[in-house]
């Protein structure tokens, strides 16, 4: 599988039409919904509720592809996948808090250039 | 920015065109989508564009706050507290014309169809495209002021129920109750002339119901129905024993007009014959039965009516040129309904009104997309037609709206020709035209056979090619919806591109 770019800067620019003050707004309601979602999705996981790992990592996979954030989307969208077939993928899950941690520390730099 | 505002502009001009009548209305769109991020997006590109925004995290909050003012609804079918497939309706149930635009992942599609066939208006796929954003919802924008439009002109004919003859507010129809106005004060002869169709016997009614023979009788009598040999028995009546067959003295038009109005419809096919003793009745106002020996003091107001051109059928000798200054005294001409097209919502209204005992359904309107089809056939029969084509309609119509896809064929026809501009000019590469409508030989070889399927797939195919894809066009082009487009491909397994607008 190759890797999907962490952030899709060009998207996250078009989205805010390269108004440099929205686009630190965008991403900063990314991080804090994305936190709440990172954080269902991995209680899901623990209390192995494939069903609410799937809900939360469909929300996540939306909101991480929406503005850019490809390579956390990409696992969020793998990861709702095999929720649905009532897997419980804890080594996705792992993946995802750290590729959400690089994808915030990615975003708070662009966003300070 | 600018690219934004511009690509509004265009959707301005084509409302005013349609409804130049009323200016755009104020309406408020409503986000409803459990990511901030999509909410903080939309928001920005709407409020951009002019249009006020409310935003709502769930399903729940909009359907507390209501849809009082809100134009647009762009719902995530994926919210938190609900499927926006169950939201959908909820909305519509409590308020019908709120337009819909669905937000949804491209990862599933079939959702979204689901979601157009559960009464959402367009769907946009995330992540989405900012330039698709603001024409979609400006779409769907005009969708709604028309149908408010459509609401306030079926208010405004129930409120002018006095005159239930003359419906429309067309300038054409406003002229013509003026003119009805100034004839029902005295007993001038008036003659109606207007295309079949046009409401010439609505209208003698209606001078009638108005003037001050109203509460006496209205007969008609259709000079084209009755054969020349029985016109006079038909208007004067006969006395027994007058001719072989008169049994009984039977009363004529005239007398059982007495006190009211008659109205000679066909005028132009009344006989010279009958034409001389009509003059003598006007001119002397007595009449005297076929076979009688008394007169009869005649009591009527006459209003005549043809679809002919009077004037030349007195050259050609067929019209007595005296009677037919008798009768002219004040000539009123139909106008035909293309010339009042404006009037074709208010019309379909009353019709739907009319004609919901008798169909015994439960249509209760048509949707602006059918009217506006139906605002651009010529209507050859006139209200006539129109009113037959409601009738259909209703007939073959599944619940309460009679849709696009419940219009007859005639209408689907005539307006393929001038397709409406594509929605959004996504480039200024010229389009390759396509024809509308090819017969089928020039599709097919004459001795050429092939399957339905295969003819289906061959039209699609030249569809999506003609527009590099675009299914919102290239579904136009083959006169159905976006969402019969998709099943079609899906079924034929044509590839496409999912989320392609």
């Amino acid at each position: 599988m190759t890797t999907s770019p962490l952030v899709d800067h060009g998207r996250l620019q078009m989205l805010c039409a390269g108004d440099a003050a929205l686009r630190a707004e965008l991403a900063e309601l990314f991080v804090t919904e994305a936190t709440r979602h990172v954080k269902n999705a991995a209680s899901a996981a623990a209390a192995a509720n494939a069903d609410a790992l799937a809900k939360a990592a469909h929300v996540l996979g939306g909101a991480a592809n929406n503005i850019g954030a490809s390579r956390l989307g990409r696992l969020a969208n793998q990861a709702e996948d095999r929720a649905k077939t009532g897997e419980v993928p804890g080594d996705l899950i792992d993946e995802i808090v750290r590729v959400f941690d690089e994808t915030r520390v990615e975003l708070a730099r662009a966003s300070t250039t | 920015m600018s690219a934004v505002l511009s690509k509004i502009e265009p959707l301005a001009v084509r409302l005013e065109d349609r409804a130049s009548a009323s200016p755009e209305l104020p309406g408020v769109v409503a986000i409803v989508d459990d990511d901030a991020v999509t909410r903080r997006v939309l928001n920005t590109l709407l409020t951009r564009a002019g249009f006020g925004v409310l935003e709502f995290a769930t399903g729940t909050a909009l359907l507390d706050r209501g849809t009082e003012g809100i134009s647009v609804a762009c719902v995530d079918l994926a919210l938190g507290d609900m499927s926006g497939l169950d939201l959908i309706p909820r909305v519509r149930a409590r308020d019908a014309d709120v337009a819909i635009v669905v937000i949804t992942g491209t990862r599933d599609v079939d959702v979204a169809v689901r979601a157009m066939r559960s009464g959402a208006y367009d769907f946009l796929t995330k992540p989405f495209e900012p330039d698709q954003v603001v024409p979609a919802v400006g779409r769907a924008h005009e969708r709604w002021c028309l149908a408010n439009r459509v609401r306030q002109l079926e208010r405004a004919a129930v409120d002018s129920e006095m005159l239930p003859a003359l419906i429309g507010r067309s300038e054409a129809m406003r002229g013509l109750a003026r003119q009805v106005d100034r004839v029902v004060g005295s007993d001038v002869s008036v003659c109606l002339f207007g295309e079949s169709g046009t409401g010439k016997e609505v209208v003698a009614n209606a001078i009638h119901e108005k003037s001050a023979r109203g509460s006496g009788p209205f007969v008609a009598l259709n000079c084209a129905a009755i054969p020349a040999a029985l016109q006079e028995s038909e208007l004067f009546g006969h006395e027994r024993g007058a001719f072989t067959g008169a049994v009984q003295s039977h009363k004529g038009r005239f007398e059982q007009a007495k006190g009211g109005t008659l109205f000679l419809d066909e005028l132009g096919e009344m006989s010279l014959a009958t034409q001389a003793s009509l003059l003598r009745a006007l001119q002397e106002r007595v009449i005297r039965r076929v076979g009688g020996t008394s007169d009869i003091q005649v009591d009527v107001r006459i209003v005549c009516a043809t679809h002919r051109d009077l004037r030349s059928e007195v050259e050609a000798g067929r019209f007595r040129e005296d009677l037919y200054f008798r009768l002219v005294v004040y000539p009123i001409a139909l106008p035909p309904l293309r010339a009042r097209i404006d009037d074709v919502p208010l019309l379909v209204g009353h019709f739907v009104r009319k004609l919901a005992a008798d169909v015994g359904r439960t249509v209760k309107r048509f949707t602006p997309e059918a009217l506006d089809a139906m605002s651009r056939y010529p209507w050859p029969g006139n209200v006539r037609e129109l009113q037959n084509v409601v009738h259909r309609c209703m007939l073959v119509a599944d619940g309460e709206e009679v849709r696009l896809a419940d219009l007859p064929s005639e209408i689907h026809a005539s307006i393929l020709p001038p397709l409406p501009p594509p929605p959004a000019p996504a480039s200024s590469a010229p389009q390759t035209p396509v024809p509308p409508e090819s017969t089928t030989r020039e599709i097919l070889g004459e001795n050429e056979v092939i399957s339905l399927a295969a003819l289906e797939r061959r039209a699609i195919e030249n569809a999506l090619r003609a527009t590099k894809g675009n299914m919102a066009r290239a579904a136009k082009l083959l006169g159905v919806g976006r969402t019969t487009l998709y099943r079609r491909l899906a079924s034929l397994g044509i590839p496409f591109e999912e989320g392609s607008k």
